[in-house]
């Protein structure tokens, strides 16, 4: 399969082209001005914020629904309860501000559904608050298998396991990750080349070299850090490339358009191969780690 | 024997990264007293379960797999017949991060069914490796098709649904069988998240624990005469990585094995969380099980971690020069690479400090100037009255040292140690005077005040100007000092042979060349680079983790205090006592995940209290953190820390307390306010007597 045909366009100004408009849109409410500018233009009949307990906001209006646990399987059961999602439903979710597993079992929810193509914004920030040292999240509290993203195949031998980590700004992440699945020998880091802003990636190989003494041998691997389909694509190669491999693990830690692409992969494959996404978890994220809005992009995903 | 060209001998530093070949290449025997060696100590040939425990780094896994059955293969040419008959076991390894045990949890399912569903499946997993192993060992000893039927079909008599199982007479069928049993778990775990529930159908189980790993083995040692006497060793790394509950049930089957069948269980000392069975009985050390702490085992001696990390560096640059068609005798490589070393000098740390300081005073004479400058204005400067006289006693106090500061510093020490015990009628002049006239009789060999402060002080000095003129403390250099600082652990020192190579290498040095030095600069790099590395590296997860930071935060200020002020009390202090009857007990705690994590090693002798005769234990922070903060590694000198000092620092909500004995440890050990509680309570006769 060719990952890298699917659609994608981008708007200045949070300008977004939504046709004829949605039937849901679904945004994570991170008190950034990204998110809001974004909210506020697209035209949808249900408008909804999905506030997570792990950015500690106030925030409380009609269209907020308040995410009470930290766990992605159970945030989002009393949402599914009122809303009333369909199969044909016309969907748009803007990732910028979401929490990464949840995001990624929110998907896997609406693939389940029967939901075969959502659209997806994410908005570039102009630049992180602390360039290389911005900190994303708070001390981690476990690695571990982001739930219902497993296989229903596990291979025992984990001799040829793969690890896949996209690799971003938080060193100490990507430590924690490699280091918790410290006996998998072929370890790959997908770097967002080009990256959202040309210093950035300079700033994530300024971060990989902190965590290089906890990775050990790595193969390094790029993929643009705004194009989930091209990142989907490199995994799918790097899969190839391994033909005797036993468990996949992939490990979203970098943009979120690379964590959509992560997430697509996973949901084209995880009926037919051994892939798993995992994460180190922290109850503790920043908002507002990013100012100003550059661009949005539009991936429109299609699902099997 | 590898032919690949190796580029920087010490780059590979897990085991996990080693092909099976390289494990059996790059091992090396630890030999400890009285000639136990880990074979000696793992024993393949009793039944005695092992628990195996040591931090990141200590060679855990290196051990477990070079007692799996691919590497006895290996050391047997793959003879698979010389393997039982000499071995007489078969080291069936497995790691368990693949079981991603977290997934047996939460989704709405309850802690009994996770319970049973995980022990169904822990039993299916780990019997995929044996059923792999035995069939390779059937294939290479040609066992007759038949024995192989009979074998399958008295497995499967173990399930409780016998009867309905067809078509299943050989081990790959079996092992297609369990896979497929395994699958369907997979399947309601997984779905689980979703619907909140498992399918009972597809999760029942089909065999009484401990059926299939105890069961399996002991029809094969029935049925196939090869194995009858061979011992199954189910050899597991990670413990770690399970759930306590989790622990428990892989305790219970430790606790309950059947022969053929011991286990050996590697865990990082963190994780060896608990020794209780499903049942809540302790297992009995000795008797039931025994613990093997390698990390102690490797540090109780010195001399013999040294010459193992001798044996280690040799042996990897024996195959480094191999890979370039070299052959070189072992001791050769052994004295070039020791010769390799630029060596410390504190001349040449000196000649640094006097070319940076070509235009203007040396920082340690400026301050000196502001604390003097301070004193007049407390009144705290005893003859002093004005900042005039202070170009005089400095002056005077610099006589003699040649403009070398560490003789300064020496100087100093000792103008500080008596400004603070002077008394009210003493001054200045008198105390240089004596300075001064000690001084003299050190330089001319005689005995003097001085003799003993250059003996025990001049690391801690050679650190206070290094700092202070911002340029780097070396005394971490050589092969020796990285033996030592590594503790016993060979990754932190394979890593700092890593960088040193790396470093040298950016610096053009071409360190592994005939004749090549590896400058000073290198080896600081390196051992401050692995520093960093321990000190991020510590796996320590969630608000455990915060507070450990912060302890560890608290007691490295404590400890840059003590060494770097103008009157330090002990020598190179790297190391404190505690009496641990009085401490609390989230204190201990504390104390005791520091140890555990490795950030700080306890002294097992500990010492008596002099007055009270009670057992005083004694900690030393991680020689390998020690160039972060430019602390000292050698032993010397120690602290005694009272219960609120102790708690200050481990007391995750003691900050406030902290700060206060910070504060005024401080002022104890700094001018010009450690004269401050002296000129109260003083009395006037003279430090001198004349």
């Amino acid at each position: 399969m060719d990952y890298s045909i699917f659609y994608k366009t981008s708007y200045e100004n949070g300008k977004v082209d939504c046709g004829k408009g949605y039937d849901f849109f679904f945004s994570a409410f991170d008190n950034c001005e990204r998110t809001s500018i974004i909210f506020e233009n697209i035209l949808a009949e249900q408008k909804i914020w999905i506030n997570f307990p792990h950015y500690n906001t106030n925030y409380s209006n009609s269209d907020v629904y308040q995410c009470v646990s930290y766990k992605e399987d159970e945030c989002f059961i009393d949402l599914f309860e009122k809303i009333d999602i369909l199969s044909e439903s016309n969907i748009c979710i803007d990732i910028t501000g979401f929490i990464r597993p949840h995001l990624i079992y929110f998907i896997k929810v609406l693939s389940r559904i029967g939901i075969k193509k959502i659209d997806f914004l994410y908005s570039e920030p102009i630049l992180y608050r602390n360039a290389e040292d911005t900190s994303f999240s708070g001390f981690i509290d476990e690695v571990k298998l982001i739930e219902g993203c497993g296989s229903d195949i596990v291979l025992p031998g984990a001799e040829n396991d793969i690890l896949i980590i996209a690799s971003g700004y938080d060193d100490k992440l990507i430590a924690k990750v490699s280091n918790y699945k410290s006996k998998i020998k072929n370890r790959y880091y997908l770097l967002g080349f080009p990256s959202l802003q040309p210093d950035m990636y300079q700033e994530s190989i300024l971060k990989m070299y902190n965590a290089k003494d906890s990775i050990g041998h790595r193969n390094d691997r790029f993929a643009p850090a705004n194009d989930p389909f091209i990142t989907a694509q490199v995994i799918n190669d790097i899969v190839e490339e391994n033909p005797n491999h036993s468990n996949i693990y992939l490990s979203p830690l970098s943009t979120k358009p690379q964590t959509l692409g992560i997430a697509f992969y996973y949901l084209w494959n995880f009926e037919v191969k051994p892939v798993n996404i995992i994460f180190p978890y922290s109850n503790v994220y920043f908002p507002k780690t990013a100012s100003g809005i550059k661009k949005t992009w539009k991936y429109t995903f299609e699902l099997p | 024997m590898m032919t690949n060209e190796i580029n920087n001998p010490f780059s590979v530093t897990k085991a996990t990264e080693f092909t099976d070949l390289e494990i059996k290449e790059y091992w090396v025997e630890f030999n400890s007293k009285e000639n136990v060696s880990i074979e000696s100590i793992l024993n393949p040939e009793e039944y005695l379960p092992k628990y195996i425990i040591g931090g990141k780094g200590c060679g855990k896994t290196h051990i477990l797999r070079y007692y799996s059955f691919p590497l006895q293969k290996i050391r047997y040419d793959n003879d698979v017949e010389s393997v039982l008959i000499n071995d007489k076991y078969i080291g069936l390894y497995s790691v368990f991060h693949g079981l991603n045990s977290s997934r047996f949890n939460g989704k709405g399912v309850s802690e009994s069914e996770w319970q049973s569903v995980f022990e169904y499946y822990f039993e299916l997993y780990l019997c995929d490796n044996l059923l792999l192993t035995i069939k390779e060992i059937i294939n290479s000893l040609k066992i007759k098709s038949s024995t192989e039927v009979e074998l399958v079909n008295k497995i499967l008599i173990l399930f409780n649904n016998y009867s309905e199982i067809n078509g299943i007479d050989t081990i790959d069928l079996l092992i297609s069988f369990l896979s497929d049993l395994r699958r369907k778990i997979d399947f309601q775990v997984l779905n689980a998240a979703f619907t909140r529930k498992l399918d009972f159908e597809d999760v029942k189980v089909l065999f009484t624990p401990g059926d299939l790993l105890f069961g399996i083995p002991n029809h094969i040692s029935n049925s196939i005469d090869q194995l009858g006497s061979v011992k199954f060793i189910y050899i597991f790394d990670e413990y770690e990585k399970l759930y306590e509950w989790q622990k428990k049930f892989v305790n219970t089957l430790v606790w309950d094995k059947k022969n053929p069948v011991t286990f050996w269980i590697g865990a990082r000392r963190y994780g060896y969380t608990t020794r209780e069975t499903k049942s809540g009985q302790e297992m009995k050390s000795g008797s039931e099980y025994q613990d093997i702490n390698l990390d102690v085992f490797i540090r109780q001696s010195e001399d013999l971690y040294k010459k193992f990390a001798e044996k280690l560096f040799i042996n990897r640059l024996i195959k480094y020069y191999e890979s370039k068609r070299l052959k070189i005798d072992p001791n050769l490589i052994k004295v070039n690479f020791y010769k390799k070393f630029e060596q410390y000098s504190e001349l040449k740390i000196i000649n640094q400090i006097i070319d940076k300081n070509r235009n203007k005073e040396f920082k340690h004479i400026r301050e000196l100037r502001r604390k003097l400058s301070l004193g007049i204005k407390s009144g705290l400067s005893l003859n002093l009255s004005d900042d005039s006289e202070i170009d005089n006693v400095i002056e005077n106090l610099i006589e003699n040292t040649d403009n070398n500061p560490l003789a300064q510093k020496y100087k100093a020490f000792l103008f500080y140690k008596l400004w603070y015990k002077a008394k009210q009628v003493d001054t200045f002049k008198v105390i240089i005077e004596h300075i001064n006239t000690e001084y003299d009789k050190h330089k001319k060999g005689e005995g003097s005040e001085f003799n003993e402060i250059v003996d025990k002080r001049k690391k801690d000095f050679i650190a206070q100007l290094t700092k202070e003129n911002n340029i780097k403390n070396t005394e971490y250099s050589g092969i020796n000092e990285f033996i030592r600082i590594s503790q016993g652990n060979a990754r932190s020192f394979i890593l700092i042979l890593k960088k040193v190579i790396e470093f040298s290498r950016i610096r053009g040095e071409r360190p592994l060349e005939e004749g090549a030095t590896i400058s000073i600069d290198s080896q600081y790099l390196a051992v401050y680079d692995t520093a960093r590395w321990f000190y991020e590296d510590v796996e320590l997860v969630g608000e455990i983790g915060k507070k450990t930071y912060a302890s560890l935060k608290r007691l490295s200020d404590y400890f840059i205090l003590e060494r770097f002020c103008d009157k330090p009390v002990e020598t190179t202090v790297s190391c404190f006592y505690i009496k641990s009857e009085n401490i609390s007990a989230p204190v201990l705690e504390s104390i005791e995940t520091m140890k555990i994590h490795s950030i700080l090693i306890e002294d097992d002798d500990g010492r008596l209290e002099k007055n009270t005769g009670r057992k005083e234990r004694l900690f030393q922070i991680n020689k390998v953190l020690a160039p972060l903060w430019s602390l000292p590694t050698f032993v010397r000198g120690n602290h005694s820390f009272n219960v609120d000092l102790t708690e200050s620092i481990f007391n995750s909500e003691s900050d406030k307390l902290f700060d206060q004995i910070y504060q005024q440890r401080k002022s104890q050990l700094n001018a010009p306010e450690f004269r401050k509680k002296l000129k109260d309570g003083e009395k006037t006769l003279s430090l001198f007597n004349k």
